[in-house]
């Protein structure tokens, strides 16, 4: 504190004078003359009571004044703790809240409110010190990062779409939501573009981007206990559950249940089934249980004790078998050697035994095309190589299946479709009389947009032929990807809740080098991706976006309903309805027939055990110097001072009119 | 100092006295027939010392042969109607409410101009005498159209001062018992408030020989009703003293004390043939003349 703060403050000491003169003058009315005050009866106590009474209001507005004004002398010095925008010349501001919406917002801080609770005050703090010609964005950081509100001037927006927010069990993305609040900044014309975190760093994601970021709220960077269910499995009367824990102290002396569950919403009092008492050690623990009795639906409740309860419960899910995939291939032509497994057979078994991240399924060849739709719905994908013509029985029994339940089915179409069969097509995948043609074109057109880097390994296939699917079109089609001729080579089409994917060479080795190249690993990656994601994963983590079918109609979940949001397809022939749980829990779609299939939402393990940043150990720390994390009060203090001043003159104008009523000498 | 003094006093809207004097007779001649004596009176009534404006016909050589200075005959028509004004120059005269259209000495200096006037335009001489004051110049009793102009030049040039002692009060009757001859009119305009405690009865005193006593109380309206409410100190223009009060609580006390007070006056005076006017400065000036004039109509009768 410098001297001219102390001396300011000093001033304060003042508001002793008023009380002085108030204590002198107390009780004396304004003296005035008159004459025959010799026969005036005297009325000392009264007169005395009634002037006290008077005049305190107007020795506290006196008091407030002078404090007010010692308040004003040491401003800019004394500042109050609310967030504010610091402006460099008083020029407008471009600022981006970057919002952390993941699990551990929700942990409990020193006074009982969540890490969250403490952002969003401060995001509407620092909303409050903005003024017109600002420019104000929303990200949300909560993964994936999401662009809660494009920067806009209007305020009021600002406002609302803060009060509209909620807190999720996402995890975090930081760093996806700085670049997204940068770019979010890009276009505007303002000089002083900020973007302000309001997180509690607990991310695992690595360096944040080196921008000037300004960190403000340390206390939401407080280190806490915690303890939380990250998933839970069931496998007949096995139970296994994933706990992790951030120290050991958090895991003393907690107890995981497991009871019946009854509904979407948490079920803590239902009948419980099994019991297991808690390693007290820290990171990860797995955790097995077996159940006394069968049950359908079950709930894994973590006992309390630590500042985030929100993870003590998890519903658990059913362990899902891996999809089906079916192939039609022919051995003969399609065998990379004779006897061996079809290249397509092995490049499908090597992506689903290798891949992490990827779909985990079984590859079942078969002889045929099915020709009836129940011999389809064990499969999530179905291939077929080559094949000379579907029949009418298959046509129809792809179609059914597609329709039903949501089949993916892919064609890679080669030179037997001039030996397709009297009353054989290739619908649903192409239409038509198909030729194969010997072709000059050698490579894909742009295949990196859709196949990512992998996709470049097509740009040289050196085919044999082709297959002209020019003309062979079916309305609803897409050309996803084309031969450098601009001759369409795949097509996409969707068929009721499925996909008909169109390929316009054959897996053989011997009319191209296309099962060689990884660009054809990532092209089965991509289909038994969507395929899978069709079919309807069971469980997924917090903040991923689910499509609905056509025969969903409601999403039930542990807070009630969710609304369904439209969005237009990728073929731009409709809008597809996408929900995205935040929280996790257990989720009921229904259709209309009123049957219905649960979702289970999980969190993110690394969410759990993340524990706050120190931003003073970051490289952050170097550029977040922008604004101190308070406010100059001298507009507020100067409007409090002159309602003070007109406070003392209506106290005083109402004074005189009184006496003056009341005292016409 | 005379004119520090006279800037002082709040005359108001009551000045210019000759001119309000001259309208306040001219509302009391209105409707009345106008009869100013004629002539000298029939019955010798005395002799009394010359004054300058005086009827040089009723100079007494006689007199002046033997008692060495100028006097004048008198005769008895004359000398029953002598007006002596007495006024009280005390400082609670200075006193003036924002109410009030001026002091109430001014309010009393007006009454007096008008009653001069009035007298005088009948023939009667008029003399003027003070209460209290700072030498403070009396105006022996004279008539004639200049007597008016000199009493209102001595009105306009005084200003209350020191309240009278009983001292002061004494001599100042004592004069006016030797310039009121018999049966005149000794008219005193005072706010009765300041005066020493035996000046009812003092006043009531000269009532003998014949005199006609009117005293006309002048108030400032704030001192006749004492309209407080809230807490007021109030300090006393004489002494100083100051009464902290509650206005709502003492006004009952104070209009009773204020009325104990008149009636006091009305009980020395009415015995003697005298009346007690009321009036207030925010009053009509010709209203309270002409009540004056009723109180000396009714003495007569």
């Amino acid at each position: 504190m410098s001297f001219l703060v102390a001396a300011a403050l000093a001033l304060g000491a003042f508001v002793i004078a008023p009380v002085a003169a108030h204590l002198l003058r107390r009780g004396r009315a304004e003296e005035q003359e008159f004459p025959p005050a010799h026969l005036v009866p005297v009325a000392y106590r009264s007169a005395r009571k009634k002037s006290r009474l008077e005049d305190r209001w107007l020795l506290l507005v006196r008091a407030l004044l002078v404090f007010g004004l010692a308040i004003v002398g040491a401003v800019p010095f004394v500042r109050c703790s609310r967030l504010a925008l610091d402006r460099d010349a008083g020029a407008s501001v471009a600022l981006a809240l970057v919002i952390d919406d993941s699990l551990s917002m929700r942990t409990r801080v020193a006074d009982a409110d969540t890490r969250w609770e403490v952002a969003l005050k401060g995001a509407r703090d620092l909303l409050k010190s903005t003024r017109e010609g600002d420019a104000v964005g929303i990200v949300l950081a909560g993964a994936p990062a999401r662009l809660a509100l494009a920067a806009t001037t209007d305020l009021g927006v600002v406002r609302e779409t803060l009060d509209k927010l909620k807190p999720a069990d996402r995890s975090t993305d930081l760093r996806s939501a700085i670049r997204l609040a940068e770019s979010s900044l890009k276009a505007l014309p303002h000089v002083d573009k900020r973007i302000a975190v309001l997180s509690d760093f607990a991310d695992d994601s690595g360096k944040l981007p080196d921008h000037a970021l300004w960190i403000p709220l340390p206390e939401l960077r407080q280190p806490s206990q915690n303890c939380g269910i990250a998933q839970a499995r069931k496998e007949g009367l096995r139970v296994v559950v994933n706990v992790a824990c951030t120290s050991s102290q958090a895991g003393k002396d907690r107890t995981l249940r497991l009871v019946a569950a009854k509904g979407p919403k948490p079920n803590p009092g239902g009948a419980e089934l099994a019991k297991l008492v808690l390693k007290p050690q820290a990171g990860p623990q797995r955790l097995e249980l077996e159940l006394g009795e069968a049950a359908e639906s079950v709930d894994a409740f973590l006992s309390a004790g630590d500042a985030l309860p929100e993870d003590d419960y998890a519903p658990v899910a059913e362990v899902e078998r891996a999809i089906l995939i079916g192939v039609v291939a022919d051995p003969a032509t399609a065998a990379a050697q004779e006897g061996t497994a079809t290249v397509l057979e092995q490049a499908l078994n090597a992506l689903t035994a290798t891949s992490a991240d990827g779909p985990s399924g079984e590859v079942r060849p078969l002889p045929l095309i099915p020709e009836d739709e129940k011999e389809l719905a064990a499969y999530s994908a179905f291939i077929v190589d080559d094949p000379p013509g579907l029949s009418p029985e298959s046509r129809t029994a792809l179609e059914a299946w597609m329709n039903a339940e949501a089949g993916f089915a892919a064609a890679f179409l080669g030179p037997n479709v001039e030996a397709a069969q009297l009353g054989g097509s290739f619908e649903p995948f192409a239409r038509g009389a198909l030729t194969w043609e010997a072709t000059t074109a050698t490579s894909i057109a742009d295949p990196t947009g859709f196949l990512g880097d992998a996709g470049a390994s097509l740009k040289e296939l050196a085919p044999r032929g082709r297959l002209q699917l020019a003309g062979a079109l079916i309305p609803n089609s897409e050309t996803i990807l084309s031969w450098d001729d601009q001759s369409p080579w795949m097509l996409k089409r969707r068929v009721g809740r499925g996909q008909a994917w169109t390929f316009g060479l054959p897996v053989s080795v011997a009319q191209s080098d296309l099962a060689l190249r990884p660009g054809f690993l990532a092209l089965l990656e991509r289909f038994l991706h969507d395929a899978a994601q069709a079919k309807g994963e069971r469980v997924s983590d917090a903040g991923t976006t689910w499509r609905l079918s056509e025969s969903d109609q409601t999403v039930e979940g542990p807070v009630g309903r969710l609304e369904a949001t439209a969005v237009r397809n990728e073929e731009k022939t409709g809008s597809d309805r996408h929900v995205t749980p935040d929280l996790r829990g257990r989720y009921r779609i229904a259709a209309g027939n009123g049957d219905f299939h649960e979702r289970i939402v999980t969190l993110d393990e690394a969410e759990i055990l993340s524990q706050p940043t120190s931003i003073a150990e970051t490289p952050l720390r170097k550029t977040t110097s922008r604004g101190p994390p308070s406010v100059e009060v001298s507009r507020e203090f100067g409007l409090l001072l002159v309602a003070l001043l007109v406070g003392e003159l209506s106290l005083r104008l109402v004074s005189r009119l009184r006496l003056r009523n009341q005292n016409p000498a | 100092m005379t004119k520090a003094l006279k800037s002082q006093l709040d005359w108001g809207s009551l000045v210019p006295l000759r001119l309000k004097a001259q309208t306040i007779a001219e509302g009391i001649w209105a409707g009345s027939h106008r009869s100013p004596r004629k002539g000298s009176g029939i019955e010798f009534g005395g002799h009394r010392d010359y004054v300058p404006g005086d009827d040089l016909r009723w100079l007494d050589r006689h007199a002046l042969m033997r008692h060495g200075k100028l006097m004048v005959r008198q005769f008895e028509t004359e000398t029953d109607r002598t007006l002596v004004l007495l006024l009280d120059a005390s400082r609670s005269m200075a006193y003036s409410s924002k109410r009030a259209p001026g002091a109430k000495f001014a309010f009393a200096a007006l009454l007096a101009a008008a009653l001069s006037k009035l007298a005088l335009a009948g023939g009667d001489p008029v003399g003027i005498d003070w209460l209290g004051g700072d030498d403070l110049r009396p105006l022996k009793p004279s008539a004639g159209r200049e007597t008016f102009d000199r009493l209102v030049d001595i009105l306009e040039a005084s200003t209350p001062g020191q309240g009278p002692d009983e001292a002061m009060l004494g001599r100042a009757l004592a004069r006016v018992a030797r310039s009121a001859a018999r049966g005149s009119v000794v008219v005193l305009l005072s706010d009765l408030l300041d005066l020493p405690g035996t000046t009812a009865e003092a006043f009531a005193a000269l009532a003998a020989h014949n005199r006609t006593l009117v005293a006309v109380r002048v108030l400032d309206p704030v001192e006749a009703e004492f309209p407080f409410d809230e807490p007021v100190r109030l300090r006393a223009a004489e002494s100083d003293a100051i009464v902290e009060t509650d206005g709502q609580t003492a006004r009952q006390g104070y209009l009773e004390a204020l009325e104990g007070l008149a009636r006091h006056w009305d009980e020395q005076l009415v015995p003697r043939g005298g009346r007690l006017v009321r009036a207030t400065t925010t009053a009509d000036p010709i209203a309270v003349v002409r009540d004056v004039l009723l109180a000396l109509e009714s003495r007569s009768t």
